[in-house]
């Protein structure tokens, strides 16, 4: 076939545009992050980065990237392990959409709203803890202890989001191909074996996706944290999103939250940029 | 046997002597079981917050606010009624139909081709342009809402169903991107060459094999997207205005100033999601194809 | 809009142009206040802008609620057409943030409360509605200003010096729903349990302490319930501890809430917490009420307006509610307010209908329409003491004497205005929480707040 030289360009051409497009607040609300600018006091003035020294040596801005990290980290190996779990047994058998359909139920909701759903059943005496009750167990405080509120929130997210997961990796299951499942297993491997030897490895592409997306969607994770618990109880849960939107929206420190948020941006970039090399190495296995 | 199974298929290839019969079929029928439980403990979590909404959707408020949870109750559809019939809810509902739809046509006219650029040619600047796209993604919303206003109230992109397509590109374009590519990338290129030999170009290639093909991905891809677009949040609260408001500010409406109303909350919650069943519905049969999909590969 | 309407006033309004901008002159602000070219009539007219139209942005409350039940009747009346849009409350604050600083002036008028007054009017964005009212050309001769109470009037204004200037300068909002603070009780649990009503602090912390863990009516009773989140809200019913010892946020530039008053003060309301239920110090108002509706509480201190809620059918604990001032301290009794009004956009071009508009939403009629609407306190002297107003409050014990009282000898608004005190707010409710979570002790955790609060004010 003739390579148009041209063609791929042409191709990428109109998704280019839209990048372009939004370059300029981009741009605006980068420059902004390397200023002084609160909303109310006059325009934006330059203070060479002071923003992000002061992001990094508070221990508020601090707190808040550990709690990013740790949500982000925490949320998407949690989903990928029981995201293909599930997609595997899914594989297992013949068990028709319908059942398909009611795992992806989940992630039909808009994300605040089920998160204000769950913040009701998790309250000292919502459904959650009426359950735990009449089996016997103790009341928890969920979304109101200090310790438990984070996971609270992952516990949430989870929920909302391993169906993602399970989508994207019964599709990509299906193109393991079972005759190489077949010969290793006449050479004596078992499952397991099977599993980490070959289907993970040709799950790559898919996985790399995945991770490329709830990596980035839970780094960048607001509006269920802020719907349930606002950031709290006192910082448990505000990561960088949570604080540039407290720093920004309330208290009107536009450069300081634009820096927690050009920071988050470098960490998603960082994140893609390890994905895409870790895909190119698989491709050229 | 159309379902692969693993264990039976190990055993019947490896030519073993296989064990009797009877210790076999129990094996089977143990991790059968095992299977359905597992996925049924899944479902039930799964399951169980939105059986809940449903069941708030059909109390009358002074079911819904006590302690201990009611179970039993008297249904009423008071709540469907009161969200059904006013413009209140219905015309974000319309509004969210509108811009979702508007943006996945939009996304497929530039995605695709963007894909299937990313994924079939080599050329310069490849994983550039795709983490590139990848890129819109990075930025949290907050960080460009503000000049993004700015912008759209000067071009008078605000509050118009064009400002919002194009705004939510920003979420369903670089998903339906690389969802694509993977899954056009999996498919072997030989298919497109033996079109080629047969006399035909690349886009008589793309219509009549690919495209069947990566009807699984797309489906998938489209759906995801459809999932993004339709529960926006922050874009459509900041760019949207009183002519396009969409669901997610929409049912919001219920939450007021002292009290929720949950119970017509929890109805406009039921009501939304019903759109994205029926695209889940039609799309997931696209994806079941996927198995005759495998089959091509060498 | 109507682009005849306005051709014809401004090729009338040469002079118009050069008395206006005497008035401008003198009320000091930002060139954009007050009445303009475009807003120039000869005489009060409710028909003076018929044919153009605003937008309003307003939250989800039960003001907005009557408001929109009663458009109609104000579009009629000026043939202005109105556009309202409302949004659930933190929806709304980022909405209205975006529109307000891109200057568009898409929106006309909007709702708003005293910080954000200060937040608005540090920035020039909000109109100084003073001018507004004392033009006899723009205001309805009957609209009474003095009928407002003067503590809310007081609170609308500033000079927009920071920390400073409460209560003169600009009028930057109308009045329209006024809330206090007070200390609701269980009837019920507490004449079981022979307990007075308790006047002070220590009597209510003494009272709350006998009755926490008790039980009755099958239940386990908390002693007492309230806010407990770590945002400014919090610091509104904790004000009547606050005010009770004499604590001032800010003094002479710097934070003051670490003083010896401070420190008490926060003593004795972590004191009052412990007999809260645990999760408590997390709470919003929202969880505070719902939880004292379940009745598993004796005292609750909050929002007096929240009776509507409390009585109404279907209730758990309606007609069991006893409605008292807030507990006395050292320095007496006292009570922060808080005030949703409606403010005029300064880049709004519609400002002659918008503040018709605001008149007519903040006029005797429609406030004592919305009183159906539950909104309440009415901010009108005449209205709160109107046949409406008790008919509609005469289940509810005490309620509308209390209300009142709270409102005409306690409330104030306590703080220091600032452009950033919502951030100060924020970070003295969250060492507040910190205490109360046992996570420090009182003194560490003002004093680190008192720092920070400092290295935010500078």
């Amino acid at each position: 076939m003739k390579h148009k030289k041209r063609l791929p360009y042409l191709l990428a051409l109109p998704a280019l545009a839209v990048l372009v497009a939004i370059l300029y607040p981009f741009l605006t609300g980068t420059w902004w992050s390397f200023t002084s600018y609160r909303l109310n006091r006059g325009g934006p003035e330059f203070n060479w980065g002071k923003n992000y020294v002061t992001l990094f040596t508070s221990g508020e801005g601090l707190h808040a990237l550990w709690i990013t990290l740790f949500y982000a980290v925490m949320v998407v190996v949690i989903e990928c392990v029981l995201g293909i779990g599930i997609a595997m047994l899914l594989n297992y058998g013949r068990y028709g959409n319908a059942f398909r359909l009611l795992i992806v139920l989940p992630l039909l909701l808009p994300p605040v709203i089920a998160a204000l759903m769950w913040k009701v059943m998790l309250t000292e005496n919502g459904v959650v803890n009426w359950l735990i009750t009449a089996l016997g167990g103790e009341k928890q405080l969920w979304l109101n202890g200090p310790d438990s509120a984070l996971w609270s929130v992952i516990l949430i997210d989870v929920w909302i989001f391993t169906p993602f997961v399970v989508l994207l990796a019964q599709a990509g299951l299906k193109s393991v191909p079972q005759e190489l499942i077949e010969a290793s297993a006449m050479d004596g491997a078992g499952p397991i074996r099977n599993f980490f030897s070959i289907t993970l490895p040709m799950l790559t592409p898919v996985l790399v996706v995945i991770i490329a997306f709830r990596g980035i969607d839970s780094l960048k994770m607001f509006d269920i944290i802020y719907t349930t618990t606002k950031g709290g109880p006192v910082d448990a849960t505000t990561n960088l999103h949570v604080l540039a939107y407290l720093d920004g929206i309330r208290n009107l420190n536009f450069g300081m939250a634009m820096a927690g948020l050009v920071v988050l941006w470098v960490l998603c970039n960082i994140l893609a940029n390890l994905l895409l090399k870790a895909r190119r190495k698989e491709a050229t296995v | 046997m159309t379902a692969l199974n693993e264990l039976d298929t190990r055993t019947l290839v490896t030519g073993r002597p296989g064990p009797t019969a009877g210790p076999r079929r129990r094996r089977k029928r143990v991790a059968h079981t095992v299977v359905v439980t597992l996925l049924s403990v899944w479902s039930l979590f799964a399951l169980a917050p939105i059986v809940w909404i449903l069941m708030m959707s059909l109390k009358r408020p002074e079911d819904i606010v006590v302690y201990p949870p009611k179970f039993l109750f008297v249904p009423t559809i008071d709540n469907y009624i009161t969200v059904l019939s006013g413009s209140e809810f219905m015309t974000p509902f319309l509004n969210s139909l509108i811009v979702t739809a508007g943006s996945l046509a939009l996304t497929l006219l530039i995605g695709l081709p963007a894909a299937y650029a990313l994924a079939r040619f080599q050329f310069r600047g490849r994983e550039s342009i795709a983490l590139g796209i990848l890129s819109m993604r990075f930025a949290p919303e907050l960080l460009i809402i503000l000049p993004l206003y700015l912008l759209f109230q000067k071009t008078g992109l605000y509050d118009s169903y064009l400002g919002l397509i194009l705004a939510y590109q920003l979420v369903t374009l670089p998903m339906l991107v690389w969802m694509l590519r993977s899954f056009i990338e999996d498919l072997p290129v030989e298919l497109e060459e033996a079109v080629a030999v047969d006399g035909g170009n690349r886009w008589t290639a793309f219509r009549h094999v690919l495209f069947r093909l990566i009807a699984p991905g797309l489906g998938a891809s489209l759906m995801l997207s459809f999932i993004w677009a339709w529960n926006s949040y922050t874009l459509p609260l900041v760019l949207a205005g009183k002519n396009t408001q969409v669901i997610t500010t929409g049912i919001q409406q219920y939450i007021s100033y002292q009290s929720i109303d949950w119970g017509p909350m929890a109805a406009a919650t039921v009501v939304s999601i019903i759109p994205g069943i029926l695209f889940a519905v039609f799309s997931l049969r696209w994806i079941v194809g996927g198995l005759t999909a495998g089959t091509v590969k060498g | 809009m109507n682009l005849l309407t306005h051709a014809r006033p401004r090729r009338l309004l040469a002079v118009g142009a050069a008395a206006v901008a005497a008035v401008v002159a003198l009320a000091g602000c930002s060139a954009a206040s007050g009445p303009d070219a475009s807003s120039d009539v000869k005489s009060f007219d409710w028909k003076n802008f018929s044919g153009t139209e605003i937008n309003v942005l307003m939250s989800e409350h039960p003001l907005s609620g009557a408001i929109k039940d009663n458009i109609g009747e104000f579009e009629k009346k000026t043939g202005i057409h109105v556009h309202i849009e409302t949004l659930t409350e933190s929806d709304y604050m980022v909405k209205i943030l975006t529109e307000l600083q891109s200057g568009s002036g898409t929106y006309d008028a909007f709702m708003t409360s005293q910080p954000m007054n200060y937040q608005y009017a540090a920035a020039g964005w909000i109109e100084d509605l003073q001018p507004w009212v004392d033009n006899a050309k723009q205001t309805a001769p009957d609209w009474d200003f003095k009928d407002f109470f003067p503590a809310l009037i007081d609170a609308e204004r500033w000079d927009t010096t920071d920390f400073g200037g409460a209560g003169e300068g600009g009028l930057w909002a109308i009045p329209a729903n006024e809330e206090g603070y007070a200390l609701f009780y269980r009837k019920d649990i507490l004449e079981a349990n022979g307990i007075a009503v308790p006047q002070t602090i220590d009597d209510l912390i003494a009272a709350a302490k006998k009755l926490d863990g008790t039980q009755f009516d099958g239940k386990t009773i908390h002693g007492f319930v309230s806010r407990g989140d770590k945002t400014y809200p919090t610091l509104n019913p904790f004000s009547t501890f606050a005010g009770a010892y004499g604590v001032k946020d800010i003094t002479d530039g710097k934070a003051s809430i670490n003083s010896p008053e401070g420190i008490e003060a926060v003593k004795k309301w972590v004191e009052l917490m412990q007999t809260a239920p645990k999760a408590a110090s997390t709470y919003t108002w929202y969880e505070a009420q719902q939880d004292f509706l379940a009745g598993t509480s004796a005292f609750y201190i909050d929002a007096d307006h929240m009776a509507p809620d409390f009585e109404k059918s279907g209730s758990a604990i309606a007609g069991k509610v006893g409605y008292a001032l807030p507990p006395e301290g050292p320095e007496g009794r006292a009570s922060s307010m808080w005030v949703w009004s409606l403010g005029m956009n300064a880049a709004s071009k519609q400002k002659g209908a918008t503040w018709q508009f605001i008149q007519w939403a903040t006029s005797k009629e429609l406030l004592t329409t919305a009183i159906g609407n539950g909104n309440m306190n009415p901010t009108r002297v005449s209205v709160a003491d109107s046949p409406e107003m008790a008919e509609a409050t005469k289940n509810w014990g005490d309620y509308n004497k209390v209300w009142k009282e709270i409102l005409a000898d306690y409330a104030s608004w306590p703080y220091s205005p600032s452009a950033t005190w919502t951030e100060v707010g924020d970070i003295w409710a969250t060492s507040i929480q910190s205490a109360i979570l046992g996570q420090s002790d009182v003194k560490t955790a003002l004093d680190e707040a008192a720092d920070k609060i400092d290295a935010a004010i500078e």
